[in-house]
């Protein structure tokens, strides 16, 4: 026989090929999904931006680098000794002659060195971008809480039954002891480089922690594997004292003599809720703690933190009754399979929603940001629902816990990144046109939920009747089908809201739709910049009126601050001045954190508002309010292309357009070309772009369409729902473009947007000569 | 004949339950052991003691020489265990799982596994997970056995087995005891254990009732059978000198088990008026088990205490 002909492994190989066959699937997928991630932001970068300005993308790429092998030590905690105990195969290991202190040193090499190499091809690519002491600095806080995650929940796992409640209350242990130690850290760390810090006081209290964490829980962990392997297998911790079962007991025997008996609803009810009220109130516990930390941090940590945690209390919904199979004790009574599905949803849900809606409420009060609390609420289910989905398709606590967190992180970036592309080629700002499409987004969001939801009705039947169900397949398709189809359905039906669309059914020849915009919106004026830019203004009307909204879009409508204008002189726009400038010192105070995308998205507003609010100051002939605010504006890009400057380019160029566009009275309003020369930024990409973009229209290389609504049309006019579809629509523009190109070097287009009637950014093509 | 293990005095509680309440006994080498006793009695108790599994309250225990709880590794080397729930890893393959144990034991484990595989007919490329209930109790039982233990010590393993491998598995047992290796056993399948087993245990809600070799058990037990003229009328005195085990009595027949029973009683009953017909047979292991599970001593003290049935003797 072949196997009796095989070679005898060592002790040492087989243990760790055992665990590391434990883990391997972990790995797979973990860093397989996080190098993913990192390939797809490098595409999009390398696609969308100069790959000279991906240095301070690496940040993105550590992140994930640095963030994957914590969550690989989760992993392997859980299924190494969390699922090893309850699975009964620690039994069996414990009865070969191999030592404890044998099997615990083999699963920290696995998980120790496992993680760590595995977790080595994500360096690649930050490797390239960041500067060796940024990597220094994060591989040695990564190695530090690597360590101390991988102890702590070694040892929760050991001394609780429950995986998922072990792995919670040592990320919970682990945040509470570091909230006053590394929070701090982490505020002077990139501009301290993390070792170098002037302040001592913070690092010394981390050093201090993170040495007693590491110490105490490696004391500890020892002799809790030692007393686990040997004589405390059985041994039980409970926190209190299990009195549930008497109470539960008594209550059924008031009731009996009640009534009859107790109702298959109520039986099924008591029994959700003594599956999943403890584990459901550590994670709200973690869910509350990790708040008040976080919330702290002028970022959107908290939410993620929070959905994070809606997810975990998803899995916990079926997770009791997949422990040993116990559903099968509900399924071979007849259950009806809905009504098991819906008990424990309603236990869970009951305790979930009303949490997360006093903190959306609450986060709204604290921040004043109304608006997004259905988009909260929305994706608050959506994570509830795909926690639940797995946590039914999935046996395992772990397979669970970390297949719905793959899935909702994977989710929440691909949305991103397709929401982003979207807007995109929408006008210049999300905050204009993007509302529109984001408020068609939220609309068709609760789908996302609801496929879910449905799922997990229609799955029951299957999960409880079939030995093999096969359900983590389902649950792939499932997730990913409810997850991509919100954004599908805004893409498709979002021409729906379309209010006022004449042409949009009435095909004309794509010819007669061309029209050339100049001369009526072209006038040449003299050239301010001696030798290499000469001044080109052309002020459209679609400018214009976009100027307008993007200054009133946070402090009323255009109309409201053009009458002010005309009834109170400048008055309004230095009130609108005043904030501003309280905002660029605050973001200059706060500038030594990573910039968190709120902080990213007001730096941007702040300096396509400031160029705006300029361009109505200079046209309403406030020569001294015009000046200021390019001046601020010019500090402001400054400031940006330092600290911020792939996120910021969009913003910065669209206000080095504005300057570009000013006609020659603006120019001399604000004191003539050499001060005007003063307001350009110095030597830039988006500089020498938007110089490049004037010249070639002066030089008359450039042919604008301008597609009316009707010159959309596609050749698929008949099914109206490809109007509005981006990536059709998208494709159809640039054939249009290549197809009228008439030997020119440079098109750009001007394709309408269908929402607010405005036109899109320019879609711009060069072709070879 | 050396003792293989020594149960001296151990008592184990779980909170305020007596587990284990003073149980002293004795397993020489070279037997086939069996320990009787109905669910919750403290058999797995009793074996997890032996491999060091659990914390004893008072008394030791001594297996092949050793004390559990200081040596576990060297009576893991030396001793073969199969528990009622095998917890093996269900991604391996039967091949794979062998595979893997072989790296904790001397070499020849794994032709010997193989052999074991190859005997109870397993596929060596399915996953444990695969499997059913009987085929990975038989795969835990090839992987227990292939080193070739000196003491093997089976929770239940026959749970699960078709007929035929089991009457198989248990005549290899008997194979082994002949070898001069030691098998401790606790089992349900009390018919099939009395063919395989030279010594008996039986343990009764935490105590010990009876530890002997199977034939001297049954060759000091008689079943008696008498049928009474008279049900109202007293038992002959010679009943006095019988340590009866177990008794029912229905109208006018009383079932009994007992102890002591020699010729000179028979002959004393069978002068006795009041008994017209007196049958008298060694009991099977069932028929022990059940006495001494269900001793007369407690249906004595129900009767005392009124709550015995006046016609219709239960057992207690």
């Amino acid at each position: 026989m072949q196997l009796a002909n095989q070679n005898k492994p060592s002790l040492w190989g087989s243990l760790l090929w055992k665990d590391f066959q434990q883990v391997k699937l972990a790995f797979l997928v973990l860093v397989g999904g996080a190098l993913c991630l990192q390939l797809l932001f490098l595409t999009i970068a390398l696609l969308t931006i100069d790959h000279k300005q991906l240095g301070p993308l690496s940040t993105s790429f550590l992140g994930i680098a640095s963030g994957t092998p914590i969550l690989l030590a989760v992993a392997c905690s859980g299924m190494l000794i969390g699922h090893e105990r309850q699975s009964g195969n620690w039994a069996w290991s414990s009865s070969l002659p191999v030592s404890w202190k044998k099997s615990l040193c083999s699963k920290l090499i696995v998980a120790t060195l496992g993680s760590l190499c595995a977790s080595l091809p994500l360096g690649i690519i930050p490797a390239i971008f960041a500067t060796v002491d940024v990597l220094a600095s994060y591989f040695s806080l990564t190695l530090l809480i690597f360590f101390q995650v991988i102890v702590l929940c070694f040892l929760a796992t050991l001394l609780m039954r429950d995986t998922l409640v072990a792995l919670l209350v040592a990320g919970t242990v682990l945040t509470v002891l570091h909230s006053f130690s590394l929070i701090p850290v982490l505020h002077s760390w990139p501009m301290n480089r993390f070792g170098i810090s002037p302040d001592a006081a913070p690092r010394f209290w981390f050093s201090f922690l993170s040495t007693s964490v590491l110490t105490v829980g490696l004391g500890l962990l020892v002799s809790a594997f030692r007393w686990r392997w040997t004589y405390g297998q059985m041994t039980k911790i409970a926190f209190w004292k299990e009195r549930a079962s008497t109470v539960v007991t008594g209550h059924f025997r008031y009731r009996e003599s009640a009534s009859a008996r107790p109702s298959e609803w109520w039986m099924m009810i008591v029994h959700s809720l003594r599956n999943n009220f403890v584990m459901g109130l550590l994670v709200l516990a973690n869910m509350a703690i990790c708040t008040i930390l976080f919330l702290r941090m002028d970022d959107e940590l908290h939410l993620f933190f929070v959905l994070l945690a809606l997810l975990a209390l998803g899995v916990t919904t079926f997770q009791s009754d997949q422990m040993l199979g116990r559903f099968r004790f509900l399924a071979d009574r007849g259950i009806a399979p809905w009504k098991l599905v819906l008990s424990r949803l309603v236990v869970s849900l009951g305790m979930a929603f009303p949490a997360y809606l006093v903190f959306l409420i609450a986060l709204a009060f604290s921040q004043g940001q109304f608006d997004r609390l259905m988009l909260g609420l929305f994706a608050g289910a959506i994570a509830f629902s795909l926690g639940a989905l797995a946590s039914m398709c999935f046996r395992s606590q772990v397979m669970a816990i970390g297949a719905a967190i793959l899935v909702g992180v994977f989710s929440f970036i691909i949305n991103g990144i397709l929401y982003s592309w979207v807007l995109h080629d929408q006008q210049m700002l999300t905050q204009v046109n993007g509302g529109a499409f984001e408020n068609i987004l939220l609309l068709f969001l609760p789908i996302g939920a609801f496929i879910l939801l449905v799922s997990i009705f229609w799955m029951a039947r299957r999960w409880l009747v079939l030995d093999k169900p096969n359900l983590e397949v389902h649950f792939l398709w499932v997730s990913v089908l409810a997850s991509l189809s919100p954004f599908c359905f805004a893409c498709t039906f979002g021409f729906l809201s379309i209010p006022y669309a004449p042409e949009i059914s009435k095909p004309v020849e794509s010819s007669q739709a061309i029209e050339h915009i100049a001369p009526e919106y072209l006038s040449i004026t003299d050239p301010l910049l001696a030798g290499d830019m000469p001044g080109i203004a052309i002020l459209s009307r679609y400018q214009s009126e976009t100027m307008h909204m993007i200054a009133g879009s946070a402090n009323g409508s255009i109309s409201t601050i053009r009458n002010e204008l005309k009834e109170k002189g400048d008055q309004p726009i230095r009130e609108l001045l005043e904030p501003i400038l309280g905002e660029l010192d605050r973001l200059q105070n706060e500038a030594k954190v990573p910039m968190s995308y709120g902080l990213k998205n007001k730096l941007n507003l702040l300096i396509v508002r400031t160029a705006a609010l300029a361009t109505i100051a200079l046209e309403e002939k406030e020569a001294e309010l015009g000046l200021r605010l390019w001046k601020l504006n010019r500090e402001l890009q400054d400031f940006a292309s330092k600290v911020n400057a792939l996120d910021s380019q969009g913003a910065r160029k669209t206000a080095m357009f504005l300057l570009l566009d000013l006609k020659s009275e603006g120019v001399q309003l604000i004191g003539g070309a050499e001060i005007y020369r003063s307001l350009v930024p110095s030597v830039s990409d988006e500089r020498a772009e938007s110089i490049q973009y004037s010249l070639a229209r002066e030089q008359n290389t450039l042919q604008h369409l301008r597609l009316t609504s009707s010159s959309a049309i596609t050749p698929m006019h008949w099914l109206a729902v490809t109007r509005f579809f981006p990536p059709l629509l998208w494709l159809y523009e640039r054939e249009m473009v290549i197809d009228h190109r008439n030997q020119r070097a440079y098109f750009a287009l001007l394709p309408k947007n269908y929402l607010t009637g405005e036109v899109r950014r320019q879609l711009e093509l060069r072709f070879p000569q | 004949m050396s003792e293989v293990i020594s149960v001296n005095n151990v008592s184990k509680r779980f909170g305020k339950k007596t587990v284990l309440d003073n149980i002293s006994l004795k397993v020489p080498s070279g037997v086939v052991f069996a320990l009787l006793g109905e669910n919750g009695a403290g058999k797995s108790t009793l074996i997890r003691s032996m491999l060091g599994y659990t914390k004893l309250n008072s008394g030791s225990i001594s297996v092949c020489g050793l004390d559990p709880l200081k040596k576990p590794l060297e009576i893991r080397r030396q001793v073969g265990y199969v528990s009622d729930a095998p917890g093996l890893y269900e991604w391996m393959t039967v091949a794979q799982a062998g595979w893997y144990a072989s790296g904790f034991y001397p070499d020849g484990f794994l032709r010997n596994y193989a052999a074991r595989i190859n005997e109870f007919q397993l596929p060596a490329d399915s996953k444990i997970r695969d499997l059913s209930k009987g085929m990975r109790a038989k795969v835990a039982l090839s992987l227990a056995m292939a080193f070739d233990p000196e003491l093997l010590i089976m929770d239940e393993p026959t749970s699960g087995l078709d007929p035929l491998v089991r009457r198989s598995f248990l005549e290899s047992m008997i194979d082994r005891a002949a070898a001069g290796q030691t098998v401790f056993l606790s089992s349900h399948q009390i018919q099939e254990v009395e063919r395989v087993a030279d010594w008996v245990a039986i343990l009764h809600q935490g105590k010990l009732q009876i530890v002997s070799p199977l034939e001297e058990l049954k060759s000091s037990v008689t079943i008696l059978d008498l049928s009474l003229r008279d049900p109202l009328l007293a038992l002959p005195d010679e009943m006095e000198q019988l340590e009866i085990l177990h008794r029912i009595q229905k109208g006018r027949t009383i079932h009994m088990m007992v102890r002591g029973f020699t010729s000179a009683i028979e002959l004393g009953l069978s002068k006795h008026a009041n008994l017209f017909e007196i049958k008298a047979m060694r009991p099977n292991l069932e028929e022990l088990y059940l006495g001494f599970t269900q001793p007369y001593e407690s249906i004595q003290a129900r009767e005392r205490n009124g709550q015995g049935k006046s016609n219709q003797t239960e057992v207690a």
